[in-house]
């Protein structure tokens, strides 16, 4: 047995003390191996190349350890800041501050349900949550529909607003009698006007209209008009009178129960035609809701604004209502709809 | 609680690897002298033995540049021991699937004198090379550095009891096996042996 051989007084113990006498094959291992015994003292030109720490180096470390820590513990700070931000208990009151022509201003809380109504020189700013901001015009009137963590509601009932959101898509949303809008990380103005005029138009980040099932996503720089049957294509700020009249054109002849395509795609080769690049998102929009469009002189265009061609029957793809074919398009856009936050500075 | 003794040890450990983070040539020579048995018979359980000395001053090279990175000095023991384990790793001439005559033509023969004693001590090795490790550690420790158990104990933080369990187990593995494999050893070191 293992254990029986194991000795219990070091004192006279050989492999505990090799000065000690020891048995034969113990002394012979000893002899064999003794040659390979390290040598104790090191090579004098081995510590000559030992190159110890310089002071400023080991400051540096010291520099960069506490810079880590620093960066690990703003990251957290910035992470729980931004859990508070977006939390809400339900049903809690946002402020708003009403304020007149002669620079008065009186603060109260608003409830769901309860409404903003401002007259003329007039205005009012509201807190949502701790999300953003809401500016209320003068004439205008906005009731709160709900507010909780991740789902705050407003209803624009007339007069025009400007809403200033930095949190995930879907956070905020407007309604407008029977159009949703819903913020994907933006600026925006929303106005209903008392002659039936409604529209929106995008700051900064990306808007969601949700018009009779269609949804039309609207860029910053942007603006969409909202008549009272569906919604027209987002068109740039600055673009022509002649381009905008050629898109309501083609807007009109899409939206007509009676489907005419020769006129549809004689509209769509002069609108076309008066097109540049700074157009493009208008006529991706246009292609994405009304697919049939591949066949016309829209899609050659665009595709040359979006670096892109026919590959692999991508036209046919598109014609067809291929969601893939769609998507790869709108992936080459350079701002994404879902890159909410790279909106940060709309977080002030 | 630690004797007197291993608490001056300590502080001299301590003492030796601030002078050496400061580049005191004195100092590294110290702790090579006290550390370099462990290191080598750690390289020498993993590594060809032509290659473990070498393997043991790039050891020390790579701790004395990384200084700055052990946080408790007085670890230095545990902590160049991990270095080595891992160089022992990283060696491209593993000490496994060596054959003997591989062996022979790769060692340099400063350290044997003779193609006999060479031999005996390729078996002797690849004997301890099949011990469990804590074994194996041991062994190579108090055969080949010659160091005591007291001595073991203190450079690898262990135990007396464990040292001297390791040490007793791991002398009956190596006779088991050097009784099979090794007959040769025997009874070509007999007449030197001479009890």
């Amino acid at each position: 047995m293992v254990s029986e051989s194991l000795s219990t007084n070091t004192d006279k113990d050989p492999l505990w003390d090799p000065t000690l006498p020891s048995d034969a094959l113990v002394q012979a291992l000893e002899q064999t191996l003794k040659p390979l015994r390290v040598k104790p003292n090191l090579p004098k030109e081995f510590i000559r190349s030992v190159q110890p720490m310089r002071p400023r180096q080991l400051a540096s470390k010291r520099v960069v350890r506490w810079l880590s820590l620093a960066a690990g513990l703003s990251i957290l700070a910035l992470f729980l800041g931004h859990q508070y931000r977006l939390s809400w208990p339900t049903s809690k009151a946002w402020t708003s501050v009403f304020s007149d022509a002669s620079g008065q201003a009186s603060h109260i809380a608003l409830l769901p349900g309860e409404h903003v109504r401002t007259a003329t020189a007039q205005f009012s700013e509201l807190r949502v949550a701790r999300i953003g901001s809401i500016k209320v015009a003068q004439n205008s009137e906005l009731q709160l529909l709900e507010t909780s963590a991740g789902q705050h509601r407003v209803k624009l009932n007339y007069g025009q607003m400007r809403a200033k959101i930095w949190a995930p898509p879907g956070y905020f949303a407007v309604t407008l009698d029977d159009v949703d809008i819903i913020d994907l990380g933006c600026e925006f103005e929303l106005w209903k006007h008392p002659d039936g005029e409604r529209g929106l138009q995008v700051q900064s980040g990306w808007v969601e209209a949700r018009v009779h099932g269609q949804e039309i996503l609207v860029p910053s720089g942007h603006r969409l008009s909202i008549n009272a049957q569906t919604a027209t294509t987002p068109v740039r700020m600055g673009a022509s009178t002649k381009w905008l009249a050629q898109l309501q054109i083609l807007d009109a002849l899409l939206a007509s129960k009676n489907i005419d395509s020769d006129a549809i795609n004689l509209s769509a080769q002069k609108l076309t035609a008066l097109s540049s690049e700074a157009d493009r998102y208008s006529l991706l929009s246009l292609l994405t809701r009304f697919p049939a469009l591949a066949d016309s002189a829209i899609y050659p265009r665009l595709a040359g604004y979006l670096g892109q061609s026919d590959q692999g029957n991508h036209r046919s793809a598109w014609r067809a209502g291929d969601q893939r074919a769609i998507n790869a398009w709108w992936a080459k856009l350079p701002n994404q709809p879902k890159q909410w936050w790279r909106h940060w500075a709309d977080a002030w | 609680m630690q004797s007197p003794q291993a608490d001056q040890t300590q502080r001299q450990i301590i003492d030796w690897v601030q002078s050496a983070r400061r580049g005191s040539q004195r100092a590294y020579a110290d702790l090579y002298r006290r550390f370099s048995p462990l290191v080598h018979s750690i390289l020498l359980g993993r590594c060809r033995h032509a290659h473990a000395e070498e393997l043991t001053q790039e050891c020390f090279a790579v701790a004395f540049a990384r200084l700055d990175q052990l946080n408790d000095p007085e670890k230095f023991g545990p902590w160049i021991a991990t270095i080595a384990r891992r160089i022992a790793v990283s060696d491209p001439h593993p000490s496994e699937g060596v054959t003997s005559q591989e062996s022979v033509m790769s060692h340099s023969v400063d350290a044997v004198s003779t193609p006999e004693q060479y031999l005996d001590v390729e078996k002797v090795l690849q004997a301890l090379m099949t011990l469990p490790e804590a074994y194996r550690e041991a062994l190579t420790l108090r055969l080949v550095e010659g160091l005591s158990g007291r001595e073991i104990a203190a450079l690898t933080g262990l135990t007396h009891d464990s040292v001297r369990v390791n040490l007793h187990r791991g002398m009956d593995k190596l006779r088991q096996k050097l009784s099979v494999k090794g007959a040769d050893l025997q009874r070509n070191k007999e007449p030197n042996y001479g009890e």
